[in-house]
């Protein structure tokens, strides 16, 4: 039997069967939100891809075989985190099928997002009896400004597919209790651990599922303690792959901070986060104040009636939130995602609780609820207007580079003009490659017009120095490209005759050894630069700016071949311009490596210096009768 | 049976023109910039083939997709570089001496001419790469483009296993601002 047939069966309905809304037709409760769903974030329909997407996409191509397929789904990447389905088979599939066309990806994650909206629907009338509570319960929670990221980025789809697993878990577990077949509680099982293949969040799915026993059907309750287990032993896996940050944005906090970090994603819970500071005023505090009460007295109430439904509605929030209260120096509003379901379902019971009362009750949470709704829907268009444009931004950038590459495939493209949304949102994260273009940099001086956010990563890798670009400019390697509003313009000839007349030869201070600009710092005893390899024989000189100031240092770093890992550390001897560095052992264990050397102080202010590099041993990678040192890819002083 | 086959066929055709349409393996990008006026370039990989239009004169097909034999005298345009006028420039030709040229003619001397200077000739008696470089002073460069021409002072003549009259092994030409 249906459980949607089963209201005036359950203990919950039983409870509320004397309080009814105006009754519509059935498919208009189920349409509702998914009408609402698609008006308010249908602008997520051609946003294209942006930020992290891009190291998902660059995924297929390492892609060659069985084994590389099992490493792509499977091995830990982006902070240790194992998400096969989200993020691995999402890009890999849609990739493979359509390319970069990013309609077909979004389009999935719409139809699961209805998906969600139907389910959340179906168990809150199912918990309420009412289906005016599921459809208000849907559309309360999809216009939660929580959902925003979701519903405009590729790489957030994790919290909507996890979502359809916890919901459906959950979902299977009210027809197992409502039926007790074990066809539902199985099911229940299926999905449940299909969702830790989506997102991390999914371990807490038992103590939902025992909240829930617990208050409203207690003679389920010993059958959800084995979900526990799956829980556990994927928490001990997860804190094995991607370890404990001490410090960072994912460092997690048990201490003082949580009660204000819980404080801080309730109030973005009920009132967006979006409105600039100025806008923020006394309306939206104090609809946060009331939304507050309301909540928090209705469950009071309830609770000593006897009613638990709303304490687990407050539960739903809190559980699902307290996979990320500790990180303290991360609090994103997309990890609102599912906690607010729990407040969706209890605002929607609060409604229909109220229906039964006096008109001043009626009044009251309809214009709570309607307060809540324009402020939610509003910022959810603005924003979703913010994340659209910055997608296609993207998208015009990276294709724009793309085409440069076609017609100049021999030289270097250079970008002028590039914004900080522009540059965290697309080039940080290396767009280029999916297009076989590695050699893209921005001009000096860039970096002044980017905001840094030094956490994530540096400005400086992706800025030609000047007297690099000079040299380029007056080596005819470069092409250089102004970021316009519609398309990327060439501007190569002003540029280079600007630069010609205005920049200083200057040599660099950062080397980036694998980029063909900076060939001619390297003596001629270097093997050609590659893709991602520099390698020196044994031994090999290369120049550079000296010291600016006492105490800086030199830093070298590269990569290390499969042969030296195996191998005991190599000795480096490195001198500058004739001074005799200690010797250093560089350890070649992991894929990369780095040495850094404190200068000394007779160095200071030389604007070029001569390093030299001698390893102790080097080796043949058959079938390559080249005579191997080490493999660089920067050198910087600082 | 055939219905139940006409029908997979069908939802499979459903299923494929839908995913076929959506790949976009061969987009037109032309939109996404706005391109420079065209101009000569001011280094030439001879063995590109999009260098063809600045080669002008005594350059034979392009071998192993890299280089071109030449001919005793050849000549290509290439671009000033920005900042040549003022600066001056150096001519670069990199090419190879192969070990027929050398057993065949045991030297060769290399000159080379703009519109109205001559630059320095270097003779090359070594099998292997060579590198003929020329110093070009401030204010000799100008216009958008400049000839050069090259000559030989002597070349394999034509043989009847191979028809063509063979300079040297070429591999660029460059025109790089000082």
């Amino acid at each position: 039997m249906n459980s949607l047939d089963t209201e005036t069966a359950n203990p919950s309905a039983s409870r509320v069967g004397s309080t009814r809304f105006p009754s519509l037709p059935d498919a208009l409760y189920w349409l509702i939100p998914l009408v609402i769903c698609f008006a308010v974030y249908w602008r997520g329909l051609t946003t294209w891809f942006q930020a992290d997407d891009f190291a998902w996409l660059n995924l297929l191509s390492t892609i060659h075989d069985r084994h590389d397929l099992l490493h792509a789904l499977f091995a830990p990447m982006a902070q240790g985190s194992i998400r096969p389905w989200s993020e691995r088979a999402f890009f890999l599939g849609f990739e493979s099928l359509f390319g970069l066309n990013a309609i077909p990806f979004r389009i999935c994650v719409f139809l699961t997002q209805c998906a969600n909206l139907t389910l959340i629907a179906a168990i809150t009338r199912r918990l309420t009896g009412s289906p005016a509570a599921g459809c208000c319960a849907a559309v309360f929670w999809v216009a939660n400004n929580s959902l925003v990221t979701a519903m405009a980025w590729s790489s957030a789809y994790n919290q909507v597919q996890c979502g359809f697993f916890l919901l459906g878990a959950f979902w299977f577990l009210l027809r197992f209790v409502d039926s007790g077949k074990a066809s539902d509680y199985f099911w229940q099982w299926g999905l449940f651990l299909l969702g830790f293949g989506s997102l991390e969040v999914n371990v807490v799915y038992p103590a939902l599922a025992a909240a829930y026993t617990l208050l409203l059907a207690r003679k389920h309750f010993l059958s959800t303690i084995p979900l526990f287990f799956p829980s556990v032993i994927f928490t001990f896996v997860d804190r094995m792959f991607a370890g404990s940050e001490a410090s960072g944005a994912y460092a997690l906090h048990f201490d003082a901070a949580l009660p204000s970090t819980l404080l801080t994603y309730w109030r973005w819970a009920l009132v967006s986060d979006y409105p600039p500071s100025g806008v923020y005023g006394r309306f939206e505090f104090s609809l946060y104040i009331a939304l507050s009460l309301l909540l928090l007295v209705f469950v009071v109430i309830r609770c000593r009636r006897g009613d638990w439904l709303p304490l687990f509605c407050l539960a739903w929030f809190l559980i699902v939130l307290s996979p990320v209260l500790p990180l303290r120096d991360h609090i994103s509003d997309y990890y609102l995602s599912l906690p607010t379901i729990g407040l969706a379902i209890l605002a929607a019971y609060a409604m229909l609780q109220a229906w039964s009362r006096r008109t001043g009750w009626k009044l009251l949470v309809v214009a709570a609820a309607a307060s809540y709704l324009i402020l939610m829907v509003r910022f959810d268009r603005i924003s979703m207007h913010w994340w659209h444009d910055r997608s296609l931004a993207v998208q015009r950038l990276v294709l724009g580079v793309a085409r440069g590459h076609q017609l100049h495939p021999d030289k270097s493209i250079v970008l002028d003009g590039v914004s900080s949304n522009l540059f965290w949102a697309g080039i940080f994260h290396r767009p280029f490659r999916l297009f076989g273009v590695n050699d893209v940099y921005l001009t000096p001086g860039s970096e002044k017009r980017i905001e840094a956010h030094d956490a994530t990563g540096k400005i400086t890798d992706f800025v030609l120095p000047k007297g690099v670009i000079l040299h380029a400019a007056k080596t005819d390697e470069i092409v250089v490209y102004q970021v316009g509003p519609d398309r990327l313009k060439a501007i190569t000839s002003s540029y280079e005759a600007a630069a010609i007349s205005t920049l200083s030869p200057d040599l660099p201070r950062r080397v980036d050894a694998l980029s063909p600009l900076t060939a001619y710092l390297f003596g001629p005893e270097w093997y050609p630069a590659e893709k991602s390899a520099h390698w020196m024989p044994r031994s090999a000189t290369l120049r550079m700016g000296g010291p600016a100031s006492p105490g800086q240092r030199l830093h070298m770093g590269g990569f290390s071949s499969a042969l030296q890992a195996a191998q005991a550390p190599v000795s480096l001897r490195v001198s500058v311009d004739g001074v005799r560095l200690p010797e250093a052992r560089v350890d070649l264990r992991g894929p990369t490596f780095v040495v850094s050397y404190l200068l000394p102080n007779e160095l200071v202010g030389r604007t070029g210096v001569l390093i030299s590099l001698e390893v102790d041993r080097t080796f043949r990678n058959a079938p390559d009768v080249r005579e191997l040192g080490l493999n660089f890819s920067f050198f910087e002083i600082r | 049976m055939a219905i139940e086959l006409a029908r997979r066929r069908f939802l499979l055709s459903a299923l494929a023109v839908p995913i076929v349409s959506c790949r976009n393996t061969h987009q037109d990008l032309s939109a996404f910039t706005e391109e420079e006026p065209a101009h000569l370039l001011s280094a030439v990989q001879v063995g590109d083939p999009h260098s063809a239009p600045q080669l002008l004169s005594g350059w034979h097909r392009i071998e192993a997709d890299a280089w071109r034999w030449t001919a005793r005298k050849f000549s290509v345009a290439l671009r000033p570089p920005p900042g040549s006028p003022m600066l001056g420039a150096v001519l670069q030709f990199r090419f190879t001496l192969p070990e027929i040229v050398i057993r065949l003619l045991a030297s060769v001397t290399l000159s080379a001419s703009l519109p109205n200077l001559q630059l320095l000739s270097k003779t090359y008696d070594h099998i292997g790469d060579a590198l003929y470089a020329a110093s070009i002073a401030p204010g000799v460069l100008v216009g958008d483009s400049v000839r050069v021409d090259f000559l030989l002072d002597k070349a394999i003549l034509p043989s009847q296993a191979d028809g063509r009259e063979l300079g040297v092994i070429a591999h660029s030409v460059s025109l790089e601002t000082k």
